[in-house]
């Protein structure tokens, strides 16, 4: 037992102060992570170049209401890197809708499976998070 | 062989995030000799990749954080002897 307690503490001082500071599981967060997963669960949009460019504009307006929501919040170190990195893509996303030359749908495929590779990696360590 | 090519080889054969992100770049790099995407496509899908590792290790830490969070509550709930 004596062992098991310093090694916890071991653990903790060699990790820093910051493993004691993980934000509480939010329920506006997590909703809204789910929601993009489920946008860019469906790649035959890629098929009609309106749907995608719509889906592209609702993907990255939610991703920017997640980046801007997650960065008040305390605590919140690696959701909010996760939530810059998820935004960044999206808004690439939408641009590239917004001009010409239109992306291909190879494009638009890889780049809802990348966007919902990220959102997945999100939401199972987000509904990890203590009550 | 060159040096991406072996390195390439390694990491495609593994089941693992590393193996996954080194199958989608070498489908990429594919898919622009193909004139499936262009180059300005392809250069943004190819730093996706690496967003994606970044948002595998914030991931890593919350995770890490979390379960050590859990093991100290664990421990103090134990009874002193």
């Amino acid at each position: 037992m004596a062992s098991l307690i310093k090694l916890s503490l071991a653990t903790l001082l060699l990790s820093g102060c910051s493993l004691l500071s993980v934000s509480h599981f939010d329920a506006n967060e997590q909703a809204q992570i789910v929601t993009i997963v489920q946008m860019s669960q469906n790649k035959s949009l890629c098929e009609d170049v309106t749907k995608a460019s719509n889906i592209s504009s609702q993907i990255a307006h939610t991703t920017e209401w997640l980046r801007l929501y997650s960065q008040d919040t305390p605590n919140n170190g690696p959701m909010q890197t996760m939530t810059k990195q998820l935004d960044d893509s999206a808004q690439e996303f939408r641009d590239r809708y917004s001009r010409l030359p239109v992306p291909t749908r190879l494009y638009c495929e890889i780049k809802l499976n990348n966007i919902n590779t990220m959102a997945n990696t999100m939401r199972e360590v987000s509904a990890r998070r203590p009550r | 062989m060159n040096n991406f090519q072996a390195v390439l080889a390694h990491y495609q054969a593994q089941p693992t995030r590393a193996g996954e992100r080194a199958r989608s770049a070498a489908q990429l790099h594919g898919a622009l000799y193909a004139g499936d995407i262009d180059r300005s496509s392809y250069e943004e899908l190819m730093n996706d990749l690496k967003r994606i590792d970044t948002v595998n290790m914030a991931a890593d830490e919350l995770t890490d954080a979390i379960a050590v969070n859990e093991l100290i509550d664990a421990l103090m709930a134990i009874p002193l002897p």
